[in-house]
């Protein structure tokens, strides 16, 4: 599909059940690149017992994460509704993408692993990372990442956050963009212990693309499928375009060592997660203001 | 009754029913209740260190889900003699994001009165909620003329 396509030194540690893995991958396919490693892993709760065998010295982490293998994640529910919607949402993407169906992840990466983490504290994925730190990492998905790895000296974390930094900082913030910037926006930086702190790469700003197709589904009953079907579908866009337009224009092959700058000072405080009411008001904006958008796609807005 | 009246309705009940009795003038101290009193809607713009106040506070409503009469000002920690917040004080606090998002429109806090009325508290685990508090914010979440 992409037959000239560069190996970038890069290890994706991607969620497989986050669609952003999946966009990631995608974008920067289409830009000529291919991450050397892809970590795909489920995160989900490690039974009692493999949480109790971890202390056993030398054996216990990798004993510990073979009880965890033998479970199975729970997934997201897709309902008809979700599946429609995560697809009409690809309307307005340059690059669209199946979120829900197979995937297959091998074809993007240099090599693929395949494994378990119960999140960033799970023991046996900080060992992973240590160990593999001569290349930095991208993260997807898999919670809050403890200030003891990124305080390592060698490790490297990218992250692209659906907001403008640093004014639009914590959760929700494709949403809390709309509502205050009136566009959307994207931040690259390498991962530091704040919320969405850390010295920045890039960020670009988009105008609103036309997502009507959701208009119809803006109601209280519905305002829930909406918010996820942008979350798993739509909002990964916005991450991968900036992601692969950083990875084109870095002036290093080294992506662990790109130029980047503090964030600026900036006294608001990180936004919070928003409550179903205030989200269908800005769903009903955010679709509202798309349908001013004359072109209709998803496009950055040059700085 | 326009919004506004509405909003400062709420907050003079509930500043009616606020009871003194905590060693409140310390400057170490940030008492809630005595914030919450200059929380006025309506008289005039409310000043940067009330928003950054509120800002404090509603972490503690939407992350702890926790709020407590005073907070030690180094940390903003609990103060760790004294009780969780009342709920008089409570539904002046509420009235005050209320007005705080009539002022600046900042979806932000009416956030907090949803997640506060609607997603609860821990402590207090009892609060009495005014039932005024979440029509009051429908009518302002939805209606843009009101506002002016």
């Amino acid at each position: 599909m992409w037959p000239n396509v560069r190996e970038i030194n890069l290890t994706i540690i991607g969620d497989r059940a986050c669609g952003t893995t999946r966009a990631y991958l995608t974008y920067l396919a289409a830009a000529g690149f291919r991450p050397r490693a892809l970590w795909l892993v489920d995160f989900f709760p490690a039974p009692h017992v493999a949480r109790r065998v971890r202390s056993i010295p030398l054996v216990g982490l990798s004993w510990a994460n073979r009880i965890h293998r033998g479970g199975r994640p729970s997934g997201e529910t897709m309902t008809p509704l979700m599946t429609r919607l995560c697809d009409e949402l690809q309307a307005a993407a340059p690059q669209p993408i199946d979120f829900v169906g197979d995937f297959d992840f091998a074809h993007f990466a240099g090599s693929l692993r395949n494994f378990v983490a119960e999140d960033f504290d799970d023991p046996f994925l900080q060992n992973e990372i240590i160990g593999h730190c001569d290349q930095p990492f991208l993260y997807t998905n898999g919670g809050i990442v403890p200030k003891s790895l990124l305080a390592h000296p060698e490790v490297r974390i990218l992250h692209i956050h659906p907001g403008i930094v640093p004014q639009m900082r914590g959760s929700d913030c494709l949403l809390w963009s709309c509502h205050r910037r009136g566009r959307l926006g994207a931040s690259c930086f390498y991962m530091a212990s704040g919320i969405d702190e850390g010295h920045l790469i890039r960020r670009t700003e988009f105008a609103v693309p036309d997502l009507s197709c959701l208009r119809d589904y803006l109601t209280a009953e519905h305002e829930d499928t909406v918010y996820r079907a942008l979350s798993r579908a739509f909002d990964p866009h916005i991450r991968a375009m900036l992601f692969a337009e950083v990875v084109a224009d870095a002036a290093t092959s080294d992506l662990g060592a790109m130029p980047a700058e503090p964030q600026e000072a900036n006294d608001e405080p990180a936004y919070l997660w928003m409550h179903p009411r205030i989200r269908l008001k800005v769903l009903r904006d955010l679709v509202a203001k798309g349908q001013q958008n004359p072109n209709g796609k998803l496009e950055t807005i040059p700085a | 009754m326009a919004v506004i009246d509405g909003i400062a309705a709420i907050h003079a009940d509930a500043c009616e029913k606020l009871h003194g009795g905590f060693a409140t003038q310390d400057a170490d101290v940030f008492n809630v209740a005595n914030f919450v009193q200059g929380l006025v809607p309506g008289r005039h713009a409310f000043r940067r260190e009330v928003f950054v106040g509120l800002d404090r506070l509603s972490r503690k409503l939407e992350v702890a889900r926790k709020i407590y009469a005073v907070y030690r000002r180094g940390d903003f920690k609990p103060h760790p003699t004294m009780p969780p917040a009342d709920s008089a004080t409570l539904n002046a606090l509420l009235a005050g994001y209320l007005e705080a998002y009539r002022q600046t429109e900042n979806l932000r806090y009416l956030n907090t009165v949803y997640k506060t009325a609607l997603v609860g508290l821990i402590v207090p685990a009892d609060a009495e909620i005014d039932s005024r508090i979440i029509p009051t914010a429908e009518e302002l979440l939805w209606s843009v003329a009101e506002r002016a």
